[in-house]
């Protein structure tokens, strides 16, 4: 669709030098919730506006040369029209209230939805807004009623740590066409990218394990590789029942990566991989870890998570791995 | 595929249509035809049943379009083949029809064929029926932009017609304040559609074929009361010379000096539609004419420096039966007796022989009008003339209209020796009683004789009215009625139209409505915009127009935008909350201290009741109600009675403020 089409907003962006962007902090100031009114919306007419004049200052002309009153009468409609067209698609940005407050963390390189609050301040029922971010292409248009409404926008990180988005566009040429408002928003939005899960099942490094080898039995099957005690959380389909029976306890099939049930995952210990994947390895590590829900430590070069589980764990050390600050990482 | 949803399109096609239909009776058949099957086709593509023809039938299209045009106009000057082809080009677009962008192309391009529309047309019904084309065209791009699929309700047009409503202001101040320019350059182009009026030269059955026409040809506004119908003889050719067997303008001598001032002058204003000669009609003798690009003719008739294209605007100055002062000239003498040898030798010696029989001119003419009254029928279906026209006219038919009356009595008169001349132009018109003014239609059109007497100069001598005295006396539609049958056409409909009583009365007001219009609208030039606007500022120059139109449509400009910027600032408070400052506002000052000291309502209304006792009950009912809706929440309040008694209160307090004062 041409009037959402990103080119323009492109080429805004070479434009947009370090002077215009303190500029426009300064206009257009990062907050979490940004109220939209002539201090920040920008107006010029759109390609069709300009042909609208064109048309207006063509009919003016004959309406001239023929002596021809209501063709003037109809050149003077058409510039009336013109500023209401103007002031009607300022006024369809003016009064919303956009705010973004949840906060979001996801991985680098994978698209994060984010969700913006979009509420109409002035009760009005506001249309054809569309809302991106510069490189972002976004189909479909939408509308505000009374109620408001959430709109989700996907933003892809590009590297781990705080992800700062960038301004985002909110844009209108609704009702006519005429004219295209819009405005850039700085939600001040903090997005935490983690690294890039990258697999390396192969590292994982059994003297790291303390627990798993001391239970260690052959037990006749070839993909078990051991058995230990039950735990809460434990899938009861990896029960082994034979020896449940034989030891008179619950026992739990043991895997092989699962014989470091309970580690230290170490950055040191990542040393094979290149520099930049060692921590994508331990994400590798943590996110299957917590998926079979086993328990683990984190070892950053001396920094130290203690062992624990849960979905706190998780979150921890993959916080940890993307603000975890190394010289060379 | 269609990039744009079903409701923005069917829009599109509704509002095309509608900018279409005012060229649909002038455009050729084939094209209308072709329009409609484009508009049909893409309705049908639109309904999902057909898909988009590929882009080589959309060429092909063009081209058989545009070689089509250039057949049935066959030149590039006349104004009809460039807007058929916009039209064209307008319609076509449809084949190739895909995105948003186009839609908006198409939109934009509807405001250009508007214009087109008032290039034939600029009465008030086209008007209204453009401009509303054109809120479906705004209502149009709503559709279109707006993200909802669910736009074919009435929320575009509600939106449009809002729109325009806040550029009307707009318009009507640039329109009244507008510098207005003289052409930047001559047009070209002419137009090519054939105008109905008086041609510049008259032969037998010219003015028949012209009296089937109810065609407007102007209208006139008198200072004073109108002169009577057997008065009005608007003069708009004088013929004096024979060509071909018809009567031209010709160039005769030109008479020495002006006439002398008549005893009776009168003043009106002339508003004449596009005419088909360069000749505006006046009233019996013309004395003076303001208006663009006129001139007075030394014979008393107006002349045009070209043919009207618009309706125009004249102010002038006639006397009633003039006399003309000075004798003619010896050259005048010989053009006006002049009558080509060998022509309808029978008038000719008719004219002979009166000349024998009678001394006095007087005689002559007389006896001539009274042979007329004698033996000749006037009718609206004389037949068709043979030979020589003015003697088979004479001596067989005798039947005749006026233009026979006119051409052989003033062939005659040569004959006898009595300088004379065709004049052609109207007779009567109509009251209209609702605009008081006069209205000429093509069907008044006449011809009647001047002859010259000594010492008394041109006298009119209209022999149809000694054949038939009711066409003069009581206009054209007495003597239609009472040739039943004979007129045909549009004219016989209007006629019939006025036995119909009530809708008579209404189509009177309707084209006093339309002279208005015309008056008031289409023709505001720049010297009626000084005469209007001097009538307010006295002191204005045309210099200081276009400041006082850029002044003017900024202020305009100013409200408008105030009143998008302060609505959303009004809405932000709530109902309650303008009653309570509406309330507030009401009370006086001790008890407005009191209540922004946080006193009780019933303080208040104590207050209340020693101050203003007469409005007491009125503010404690007002008080009632707003507490029942806001705090009990009875949803049996209706929010418009609160609002209502705030109001009763308010005006009771204004008005007695008012009279305390006096």
């Amino acid at each position: 669709m041409w009037w959402l089409s990103t080119k323009w907003s492109q080429r805004a962006e070479k434009f947009r030098t370090k002077r215009f962007k303190s500029w426009l902090d300064r206009r257009v100031p990062p907050a979490q919730a940004i109220r939209l009114s002539h201090r920040n919306i920008f107006i010029v007419p759109t390609r069709q506006g300009f042909g609208f004049v064109l048309i207006l200052l063509l009919i003016l002309i004959a309406g001239i040369n023929y002596q021809n009153a209501l063709a003037h009468a109809l050149a003077f409609l058409m510039l009336g029209l013109f500023l209401v067209a103007m002031l009607q698609t300022h006024r369809n940005l003016a009064g919303l209230v956009l705010s973004q407050t949840v906060p979001v963390e996801g991985f680098v390189g994978q698209k994060i939805s984010v969700a913006f609050q979009v509420q109409s301040d002035a009760g009005r029922v506001h249309d054809g807004l569309s809302f991106f971010w510069p490189n972002a292409r976004v189909v479909q248009g939408f509308g505000v009623d009374r109620n408001g409404t959430t709109i989700y926008r996907q933003t892809t990180p590009e590297q781990r740590g705080w992800h700062a988005p960038g301004r985002i566009r909110l844009e209108t040429v609704y009702p006519f066409g005429l004219f295209r408002a819009w405005s850039w928003l700085d939600f001040d939005c903090k997005i935490l990218s983690y690294p890039k899960p990258v697999p390396c099942d192969h590292l994982v490094s059994q003297n790291d394990s303390e627990l798993g080898a001391g239970r260690r039995s052959s037990l006749g099957t070839d993909d078990v590789k051991a058995v230990r005690d039950f735990q809460d959380g434990d899938d009861q389909r990896n029960i082994h029942w034979r020896a449940s029976a034989k030891l008179d306890r619950l026992m739990v099939k043991s895997y092989e990566s699962q014989l470091s049930a309970s580690q230290w995952l170490r950055l040191e210990a990542m040393r094979e991989l290149p520099m930049a994947d060692r921590l994508g390895g331990l994400v590798y590590l943590i996110e299957a870890a917590s998926q079979r829900g086993d328990a683990f430590g984190l070892d950053l070069n001396g920094q130290q998570l203690p062992v624990a589980s849960g979905p706190g764990q998780e979150r921890e050390a993959l916080k940890r791995l993307a603000l975890f600050d190394w010289p060379g990482l | 595929m269609m990039m744009v949803q079903r409701p923005a399109l069917l829009w599109m096609l509704a509002s095309q249509s509608l900018m279409l239909a005012p060229h649909g009776s002038r455009m050729p058949l084939w094209m209308l035809i072709g329009c409609f099957v484009i508009v049909a086709f893409t309705l049908a593509r639109i309904q999902g049943h057909v898909r988009l023809p590929s882009k080589w039938v959309a060429v092909a299209s063009v081209f058989l379009g545009w070689g089509l045009l250039w057949r049935e106009y066959g030149s590039p000057m006349v104004v009809e083949f460039w807007v058929d082809l916009l039209l064209f080009m307008y319609t076509a677009k449809l084949l190739e029809l895909v995105s948003k962008r186009d839609v908006a192309q198409v939109m934009l391009l509807s405001f250009f064929v508007a214009m087109t529309h008032f290039l034939f047309d600029e009465s008030m019904l086209q008007t209204i029926v453009t401009f509303s084309g054109l809120v479906m065209v705004m209502a149009t791009l709503i559709a279109v932009h707006s993200s909802s699929t669910q736009t074919l309700g009435r929320q575009p047009l509600k939106l449009a017609s809002f729109a325009f409503l806040q550029a009307v202001p707009l318009l009507v101040i640039l329109f009244v304040f507008f510098p207005r320019l003289s052409p930047f350059w001559t047009i070209p182009l002419e137009k090519g559609t054939a105008v109905t009026g008086l041609s510049d030269r008259l032969m037998l059955g010219d003015i028949h074929s012209l009296v089937q026409s109810d065609a407007l040809a102007f209208r006139v506004n008198f200072a004073a009361a109108p002169p009577a119908s057997r008065d009005l003889y608007w003069r708009t050719l004088v013929l004096s010379e024979i060509s071909e067997g018809g009567w031209v303008v010709g160039s005769p001598p030109r008479p020495k000096t002006a006439i002398e001032t008549p005893a009776e002058v009168i003043d009106y204003e002339l508003l004449s539609q596009p005419m088909r000669v360069p000749f505006i009609p006046s009233l019996d003798r013309i004395l003076s004419v303001e208006g663009a690009s006129v001139s007075l003719d030394p014979l008393g008739f107006v002349r045009s420096t070209s043919v009207l294209q618009t309706v125009s605007q004249y102010q002038m100055r006639s006397g009633l039966n003039p006399v003309d002062g000075v004798d003619l000239s010896k050259a005048e003498r010989a053009a006006y007796l002049a009558l080509p040898k060998r022509t309808n030798p029978l008038a000719q010696a008719h004219g002979a022989a009166l000349a024998e029989n009678h001394q006095a001119p007087d005689a002559r003419i007389q006896a001539v009008l009274a042979w007329y009254f004698d033996d000749f029928t006037y009718t609206l279906n004389p037949g068709a003339s043979e030979g020589d026209s003015i003697d088979h006219f004479l001596f067989e038919t005798r039947r005749g209209f006026c233009e026979h009356f006119a051409a052989s009595f003033t062939w005659i008169m040569r004959a006898a020796g009595i300088p004379a001349r065709v004049v052609l132009g109207y007779q009567g018109g109509a009251y209209n009683p609702s605009g008081n003014y006069i209205e000429v239609r093509q069907f008044d059109a006449h011809a009647w004789s001047e002859v010259w007497v000594q010492g008394e100069g041109w006298r009119r001598v209209d022999p149809t009215a000694f054949v038939a005295p009711e066409r003069i006396e009581a206009g054209m539609g007495a003597s239609a009625a009472g040739m039943d049958g004979l007129m045909t056409g549009k004219a016989w409909d209007y006629f019939q139209m006025q036995s119909l009583g009530w809708l008579f009365d209404l189509q009177l007001q309707l084209q006093a409505l339309s002279h208005l219009w015309d008056r008031v609208v289409v023709n505001y030039d720049q010297a009626q915009q000084l005469r209007w606007l001097t009538t307010v500022w006295p002191d204005l120059e045309l210099e200081d127009l276009a400041p006082l139109a850029l002044a003017a449509f900024l202020l305009g400009l100013g409200v408008i935008t105030v009143g998008f910027v302060a609505s959303p600032f009004r809405r932000r408070l709530s109902q309650e909350a303008r009653w309570y400052r509406g309330y507030v506002n009401c009370l006086d000052g001790e008890a407005r201290d009191q209540i922004s000291r946080g006193a009780g309502v019933a303080r208040c209304q104590e207050v209340w009741r020693l101050t203003r006792p007469a409005e007491a009950a009125l503010a404690c009912e007002f008080v009632d109600r707003f507490e029942l809706r806001l705090y009990q929440n009875d949803q049996s309040v209706v929010p418009s009675s609160i609002s209502k008694t705030l109001l009763v209160l308010r005006v009771r307090l204004a008005w007695m403020r008012l009279t305390k004062k006096r």
